[in-house]
């Protein structure tokens, strides 16, 4: 069960948020100029990496925003939370306390 | 139809009696004014309205909750807020609201009818709430003045202290309220 | 039955405290204080089981967590409990406990015959022999699970209560033994919030089996005294009786407490176990060490015991685990066991020590006892039947790998057994950490912490009492002050023990030919021995987790605790390779077995294991009869009937009501959202496939929303209440989705639009008044509106009264028919709905649910998302191609609307059908097929997704989504069911009944 730092509300148990799949997948503005590999790829292609993944999540059952985690897919670690209009932090270490 | 009430709260089926044991006491507040305020803080237009018609501006710090004219205002969101009203004064005050906040980029919702309060209150009052709220209601960490959203069971629900500290003061959704309510009777067995 | 074998004295077993219980029938006494195990061997029970494959018989051989062998069907009935531990079980007046793997009974076992072929019968002689042929497995299987189950699983419902609670501390310290306690009273000293649980059912672990002392007391006093302390301290939260069962992320842990399996069945009351998830900023794994047997042929006899569970039972429970014992060791810790016997007037024939010199202090005071000590010499085999009889010890070569024959015999009941150590590291493994082999104490210890963690005492390959203190206590410190804390408690003193070191012994050297001798056992509880460890190897199977599922080392109720770590030295050493690059198996919650009940704590039954969502006119639903049907979480009134009538009777009825008059449906469920703010239109037009910027205020229009595949993801009407304020419907079931879906865009892709959106699906409670009478019901109700057919159209809103209580009219239909929406704020529900229903009265108004609901729309065509849909639809699949704008740049979806799959002319498309039968109704899930004698499998045209029988046509009507559907009205399809029916249909346009559709514009 992880714990994660909502940018909001600080950290709270797993439970009270859903995952929302991949993060930084802008929507391409003139849809309708895409090929539809284009298209295709913004639908469907997802990284899935092995290590550090930066996700979307939204806290479902406390103040219902969306927010950026960066996530190791191996040891579960989220080494930071961000709101959705910062950055993601530059720094990929792993290091949790 | 003579037996046909013009309102009901949503504990209608719900039979709340004196606390058993050492069992929390559990207490219905019906028929309070909710409202869910949206706009930006940051805002002059908002900030002068809300001041105008509350007497203070909504809190910016994340899980508070301050009380104002009567009004209990609870952090939702960063640009949302929940206002508590005296029964019947819900009208009134979106209507203030609405007129102060014309031309603002805001929203002033009526939920009176979509949330119930539960009081929770006694010794075991967190040790109920515990039951499956994985919030950490421990005095050190929870204090006046906060109030969370989180789940309780498999619901959510806005948790916030008593003025006087004696218990918790829980709001929830009208539809899960039954649920939420047999599950606190069911949990407080353990301490009867 | 006298207890034959308590000692004279000593123990913490309450000698004025007499219990009665019962073993396979027999009646016993024993004392308060016991465990069901040590209660027997008091009684001098050896015999307690057989084993699973061999079924050889088998007795205690531990005093804890790990037994393999002595496990038990505890009581009958709905309390009977499979597999519990009898080394964890503790005595309550009249236990029941039977045997279990024993067929037909305990002291004659039918299938102990497996064991004269237990050559016939290696690793994965199950595998092997029972898959051919093929189609006999399932006959294979039913005898084998006769001959093997261990307990049986109780047949009826569990009267228990078990709870759940959620709790948050500074410092969880797993384990109360002399480090845990040392650990706790220094982090508890400081403040912080502790929590100390053991799975025992007192605090002090191994040291309460021990003779020693701790700061000049007597350790037991000093653990009474440390409890004391720690009990009277606000912040800390002693928990004994609770296994720490899992270690997961984030320091998030489950401890299942047993808060009445200790007491007689007649006085428990309230909970049985209390499962508590904690979050602990810091964790101290105190553990502790557990104890390794030693492998060599016939290994497994009754009276065959662990070093210090002999010790326990001596000093902790005054038992006497047998009258002669020999002692086995490869290291020192097995001396003391000889002095504990030795005082406890049990004979020591001799130890056997594998080492060729042992010359520490404890060693030496054990010769000096007059215990004759042979050096250099192992146990290669034992004799006797039910319980053990004499033992054969040889010359252990100088390289160790071979022993000299001229084997001298000691009769001996009692074989006490030390092959070294094994720290408890499952909990570190659990959470994270790799345990690392360490050769010159032969152990796996703790590895990095890979959380905030730190491992103690036994746990962290400490064996010595005053390590394991001072551990304890600076894991206790630091602990505090990583969570901000003063700590600064000085360690208790003990005097410190110099041991001569171990010798590694896997597989002790055997005088018989390789594959020939009697079987040595490394996993009793599965009868794994040596030999199939090794053909495992020979047969190719290389990593240890391949051996352990071909071998089923480590399987079963006790999960490998005892037989593990040698085994995989074992299969280190067949390897040829060191045990470090064997390494373990994965350790893996939970760390003993957990009730079902415990797990699912109050999350059950009709009212508790999901959410039931109530309406705000559920009561008037209940007292006027109606059957109700689960809608997501929703209970919706599914049918009213009357006098008894059927489902398909009663919605006959309802369904003639509501096209002839009026019926009344509770809609409430339905989502609701509130949207403001001026780029609201704008926002609509993205989320929606139709357009909105050109909506009157008063107006609703129907919309679709489609995920960005395009694909069909709700449907509702949405009304404008203003110029930059809508009310958005959605389905019920699609409420909290659809809200996420649009904060998400608002949120992540639109910040800039000005658009805010509110739930208000529980504020609002909603009648939907329907059929040609339903405007002279609802005008008799609401004031304030104009409902003459120009003053409030079709897809208008309307805002009015019904006395004080505001009220909304939407005037939307869902069955072709005039129908009307009325809303009121919920807490005037049932008000609203009684009034309707009096004003109602003269035309018979008829409460209608859910299923004429979907009667009343399927006549019409109207789709279901969800039912007709099923995240694989399109707009123009369901036909409805109009409801997607021409104009729009843009909406969510639109681009995926021209990709190559969505265009294909061969998707199913939405169609109705006309059985040939007009009495037939296709079940819904049925596929549909273009030829039923075709050769199996038959090509799929599609499937029935709505099915009926319609009062109003006079015959079924069904909705089915066929393979180019639109371009095949008129063809016929055929419907094979399971039964061998096959039903005929003929494809035709999705709308059965009014098909001009001129009802509603009444």
């Amino acid at each position: 069960m992880l714990l994660i730092k909502c940018p909001w509300c600080g950290e709270r148990d797993e439970s009270e948020f859903s995952y929302a799949g991949e993060a930084h997948i802008a929507r391409p503005l003139e849809t309708e100029k895409l090929s539809d590999e284009a298209w295709a790829d913004y639908l469907f292609m997802r990284k899935n990496p092995k290590g550090a993944h930066r996700e979307q999540w939204l806290h479902a059952a406390g103040c219902r925003r969306y927010f950026n985690a960066e996530r190791d897919t191996v040891s579960y670690r989220i080494s930071a939370t961000y709101k959705i209009d910062e950055k993601p932090p530059r720094d990929q270490s792993r290091n949790q306390s | 139809m003579s037996d046909l009430f013009e309102r009901e709260s949503p504990l209608v089926e719900i039979k709340l009696g004196e606390a058993k044991g050492n069992a929390p006491a559990i207490e219905e507040k019906p028929f309070l004014g909710y409202l869910n305020l949206r706009g930006k803080s940051g805002h002059t237009g908002f900030q002068a309205a809300t001041l105008k018609v509350l007497g203070v501006e909504p809190p910016t710090e994340a899980n508070t909750v301050i009380e104002s004219n009567d009004i209990r205002i609870y952090w939702l969101g960063p640009d949302e807020w929940l206002l508590v009203t005296a029964a019947g004064q819900q009208q009134a005050i979106k209507a203030e609201l609405m007129s102060a906040l014309d031309g603002v980029f805001s929203s002033v919702v009526d939920n009176s009818s979509g949330l119930a309060m539960i009081h929770v209150s006694g010794a075991n009052a967190a040790a109920l709430i515990a039951t499956d709220c994985p919030l950490d209601l421990h005095p050190r960490e929870f204090k006046p003045g906060q109030c969370a959203q989180t789940r309780l069971a498999k619901a959510g629900m806005t948790i916030s202290l008593l003025p006087d500290e004696t218990g918790f003061e829980i709001i929830i959704r009208r539809s899960f309220a039954d649920y939420l309510l047999l599950w606190l009777q069911d949990a407080a067995i353990a301490f009867e | 039955m006298t207890q034959r074998l308590r000692t004279e004295a000593g123990g913490r077993v309450d000698r004025e405290c007499e219990i009665q219980f019962s073993f396979n029938g027999k009646n016993y006494t024993g004392l308060k204080g016991d465990t069901l195990c040590s209660a027997l061997l008091a009684n001098g029970v050896h015999l307690i089981g057989r084993s699973w494959k061999y079924h050889r018989p088998r007795g205690v051989i531990t005093a804890g967590a790990e037994e393999p062998n002595a496990i038990f069907q505890m009581e009958k009935g709905n309390r009977t409990i499979p597999n519990a531990r009898g080394t964890q079980v503790e005595l309550y007046d009249s236990l029941e406990a039977h045997p279990v793997n024993a067929w037909p009974s305990l002291d004659f076992d039918l299938m102990s015959i497996n064991s004269w072929f237990a050559r016939m019968m290696p690793a994965g002689f199950y595998y092997k022999t029972f898959m051919w042929p093929k189609a006999m497995w399932m006959k294979y299987e039913h005898f084998i699970r006769k001959a093997s189950g261990l307990g049986v699983a109780p047949r009826e419902n569990d009267p228990d209560r078990y709870e759940h609670t959620h709790q948050h501390c500074d410092v969880l310290i797993v384990g109360g033994g002399v480090a845990g306690l040392s650990a706790a009273l220094a982090a508890a000293r400081s403040g912080a919030r502790v929590i100390l649980a053991d799975e025992q059912s007192e605090f002090g672990g191994l040291t309460l089996a021990s003779p020693t002392r701790i700061d000049d007391i007597d350790a037991s006093q000093w653990i009474e005294q440390a409890v004391a302390q720690l009990a009277a301290m606000d912040e800390v939260t002693l928990l004994p009786r609770s296994t720490v069962f899992g270690y997961h992320d984030y320091n998030f842990l489950t401890i299942n407490q047993r808060l009445t399996d200790h007491l007689p069945l007649s006085e428990r009351n309230g909970g049985r176990e209390k499962v508590w998830q904690v979050r602990a900023h810091q964790v101290v794994l105190a553990t502790g060490a557990a104890e390794r047997p030693l492998v060599f042929a016939n290994n497994d006899r009754p009276g065959t015991l662990l070093a210090s569970a002999v010790s326990t039972y001596a000093n902790r429970y005054a038992v006497k685990p047998g009258k002669r014992a020999v002692i086995f060791t490869n290291n020192d810790s097995a001396y003391q066991t000889a002095l504990d016997l030795k005082a406890a007037q049990v004979e020591v024939v001799a130890v056997v020590d594998a080492r060729s010199d042992s010359s520490s202090e404890l060693a030496n005071t054990v010769r000096s006892a007059g215990i004759q000590v042979i050096n250099g010499s192992v146990v290669v085999d034992t004799s006797g039947g039910k319980h053990l009889r004499s033992v054969q010890v040889m010359r252990l070569s100088a390289d160790g790998k071979s022993v000299s024959s001229n084997p001298k015999s000691f009769n001996c009941d009692l074989l006490a057994l030390s092959g070294g150590w094994s720290p408890v590291v499952h909990l570190h493994a659990q959470s994270g950490g790799r345990p690392v082999w360490d050769d010159e104490t032969a152990m796996f210890c703790p590895g990095s912490p890979t959380q905030a963690q730190i491992s103690v005492g036994g746990a962290n390959g400490e064996l010595g009492l005053a390590g394991c203190l001072v551990e304890g206590t600076t894991a206790g410190n630091d602990a505090a002050r990583a969570c901000g804390f003063d700590a600064d408690s000085k360690p208790a003193s003990a005097d410190a023990v110099t041991s001569d070191a171990i010798l590694p012994l896997w597989n002790v050297p055997s005088p018989y030919t390789r594959g020939r001798g009697p079987k040595a056992f490394i996993d009793l509880q599965n009868d794994v021995s040596v030999a199939d460890i090794l053909l495992a190897v020979r047969e190719g199977y290389q990593s240890v987790e391949h051996v352990k599922r071909y071998t089923a080392m480590g399987f079963g109720t006790d999960q490998g605790k005892l037989g593990n770590i040698n085994g995989m030295a074992i299969l280190a050493e067949a390897q040829g390779q060191t045990i470090a690059e064997t390494g373990t198996t994965t350790y893996r919650p939970n760390y003993t077995p957990i009730s079902f009940g415990a797990i699912a704590g109050q999350h059950l039954g009709d009212q508790l294991f999901d959410p039931v969502r109530k309406t705000a006119m559920h009561v008037w639903h209940q007292e006027n009869g109606a059957e109700f049907e689960n809608v997501g979480q929703w209970k919706r009134p599914w049918y009213y009937p009357k006098n008894g009538e059927s489902l398909d009777d009663a919605v006959n009825r309802e369904c003639l009501a509501v096209r002839d008059s009026v019926g009344i449906l509770d809609a409430s469920t339905l989502g609701k959202i509130e949207i403001k703010g001026a780029d609201s239109a704008r926002f609509l037009e993205m989320i929606y496939t139709n357009n909105w910027m050109k909506l009157e205020p008063g107006k609703g229009r129907y919309g679709f929303m489609l995920g960005e595949d395009g694909m069909v993801m709700d449907d509702g009407v949405t009304i404008r209440l203003g110029e930059h304020h809508f009310f958005m419907h959605t389905t019920t079931g699609g409420a909290a989705g659809v809200l996420s879906w649009m904060d998400r865009w608002l949120q992540t892709e639109w910040p800039e639009m000005e658009v805010y959106l509110t739930s208000v699906t529980d504020h609002w409670a909603t009648a939907a008044v329907v059929g040609p009478k339903s405007r002279d019901v609802v005008s008799a109700v609401c004031e304030g509106i104009d409902f003459s057919a120009a003053g409030f159209p079709f897809m208008a809103s309307r805002n009015g009264t019904i006395g004080d209580i505001e009220c909304r009219v939407n005037r939307i239909s869902f069955s072709g028919e005039l129908a009307y929406e009325v809303n009121v704020p919920a807490n005037h529900g049932r008000y609203m709905w009684e009034k309707l229903m009096q004003a109602g009265k003269p035309f018979n108004i008829t409460p209608y649910g859910t299923e004429t609901m979907h009667v009343l729309r399927a006549e019409k065509g109207y789709v279901i998302v969800g039912q007709d849909t099923d995240g694989s639809v399109t707009v123009e699949d369901l036909g409805l191609g109009w409801a997607i704008s021409k104009t729009k740049a843009d909406f969510l979806g639109k681009r995926s609307l021209r990709r190559l799959d969505t265009v294909r002319k061969d998707r199913k498309q939405l169609v109705g059908l006309l059985t040939e039968d007009p009495h037939s109704v296709i079940p819904e899930g049925a596929q549909l097929v273009n030829d039923p004698r075709a050769p199996v499998p038959m090509p799929m045209q599609g499937h029935v997704s709505s099915s009926y029988f319609s009062a109003c046509c006079g015959h079924s009507i069904a909705l089915a989504l066929v393979k180019g559907g639109h371009h095949r009205m008129g063809e016929t399809v055929y419907a094979p069911l399971a039964n061998g029916r096959v039903i005929k249909a003929t494809i035709t346009e999705p709308v059965f009944y009014d098909k001009e559709g001129s009802k509603p514009d009444v």
